[in-house]
């Protein structure tokens, strides 16, 4: 990781890939109903506030990723607890967007294929990524970026004809309640993700604008999902999105307008470029803390033992896509919440207190 | 079944420790060794059809007992 450099365009661009990485498919903030957009709405300027602290804490010990930075500021023995913490729950993240995408293949794309091989070609790909570095990752990103950018904000013009207003009406008659928990929801998934970025961006080309490649990177992220979210509650209306495991497949293919139908490959082309992005930001950040925990030099070497123990524990995480699904809508926003807002915050404080500290030192 | 996992796992760890060996020190070999086979021993269990246990399920019982299941 550290002759690796990525441009601060390259990082907006991961940002923004890895935060549309599965919410595209399967939404956000579902617990709303049809409010699921005022929920993304209202979660984004909490994810700003989150995603300000990080870059402090980043900006406070420049060059370090968050792994060192446990290990300066709580000392050896708790850094090293902390990190093992978040790298099992990178990791369960990451077999968990496997199952997703194991589920997903095996439920629309390749019915009859058993799941194994194209999950298989899949890890290898990431494996394949692993070992390239960062770097390559970020180019083969802004490669796609285009592609990815246009699909996502121009089929959702193509399906202007099926919307209906009405269907997001009437706005907040569910009350506040589901509101708050729809914006709950969507704050910690995906928005409170990020935190994997902090261990990533160890070497970007501009150091002070780690800001900037953040909210930049979530406004542009957060925009592009409330447009799918509404675009799925206009065409599909709240209840049969509540429904579906995948509500964008069926919203897409609902579209016709001359030859233009069944459009749902870009769809799984959307999809499997951003989980690809996830799952590989994700691997990284795992091995980079093994190789961290244990005092290697090296991440590149853990990289294929990682993504296959990550592929079978994807086999068997989730029994099936009905409890996948229950875990998203009611497990997740409180299981991230320590790693993601309570860590990250007693860092920023003890971070804090020891540069004062050190500051008022050093004048005196 | 499962001989066949083994042996893609055996042609994986010798494609990978060929390059190991080259250069890298004794720490990072046993390392790999360990975490792969550790990995081995997981696929082969669930070739095998082994009901292997989901540490989601007990994450679930915590939260699903601290919170209830709302939503």
């Amino acid at each position: 990781m550290k002759n690796e450099v990525i441009s601060e365009r390259q990082a907006i661009i991961l940002i923004v890939l890895f935060l549309l990485g599965n919410s595209l498919l399967i939404g956000t903030g579902n617990q709303a109903k049809q409010d699921a957009w005022i929920a993304i709405i209202i979660a984004m300027p909490c994810a700003i506030i989150l995603v300000l602290m990080f870059s402090r804490i980043l900006s406070l010990y420049p060059g370090k990723d968050l792994f060192d930075i446990f290990q300066i500021v709580m000392g050896k023995f708790i850094g090293k607890i902390l990190s093992v913490l978040m790298i099992c729950f990178f990791f369960h993240d990451a077999a968990l967007i496997l199952k997703i995408i194991a589920d997903f293949t095996n439920t629309i794309v390749f019915p009859d294929t058993p799941v194994i091989v194209p999950m298989i070609f899949f890890a290898m790909l990431v494996i394949w990524s692993l070992k390239a570095g960062i770097e390559v990752l970020g180019r083969w990103a802004e490669f796609f970026s285009w592609i990815i950018v246009s699909i996502v904000l121009l089929i959702p013009l193509a399906s202007i004809p099926q919307m209906d207003i009405s269907r997001i009406k009437p706005i907040l008659s569910n009350g506040v309640t589901p509101l708050l928990k729809g914006a709950f929801s969507s704050f910690t998934y995906p928005f409170g993700q990020t935190i994997v970025f902090t261990m990533v961006f160890s070497n970007i080309a501009k150091v002070k604008n780690y800001k900037k490649t953040f909210i930049v990177g979530l406004l542009i992220g957060g925009g592009l999902i409330i447009v799918t979210v509404l675009r799925n509650l206009l065409v599909l209306g709240s209840e049969t999105v509540s429904k579906l495991y995948f509500p964008s497949t069926m919203a897409v293919g609902l579209i016709k307008i001359g030859f233009l139908q069944r459009l749902e490959i870009t769809v799984v082309i959307v999809f499997l470029v951003c989980a690809f992005i996830k799952i590989s930001v994700l691997t990284f950040a795992v091995c980079n803390g093994i190789s961290k925990v244990f005092g290697f030099d090296d991440y590149k070497f853990i990289a294929t033992p990682v993504v296959l123990l990550m592929l079978n524990f994807s086999s068997f995480i989730t029994q099936s896509a009905m409890e996948t699904n229950f875990w998203i809508t009611n497990i997740w926003q409180y299981y991230s919440v320590p790693f993601e807002v309570i860590i990250p915050l007693v860092i920023f404080i003890v971070a804090e207190i020891k540069n004062r500290r050190s500051g008022s030192v050093n004048l005196s | 079944m499962f001989l066949l996992v083994i042996i893609l796992y055996i042609i994986v760890m010798f494609f990978e420790t060929v390059q190991l060996l080259k250069k890298e020190k004794r720490g990072k070999i046993l390392f790999y060794f360990s975490l792969i086979i550790f990995s081995m021993t997981i696929s082969v269990l669930l070739t095998l059809g082994v009901q292997l246990p989901s540490p989601s399920n007990q994450i679930k019982n915590i939260v699903v007992s601290m919170f209830g299941k709302s939503n």
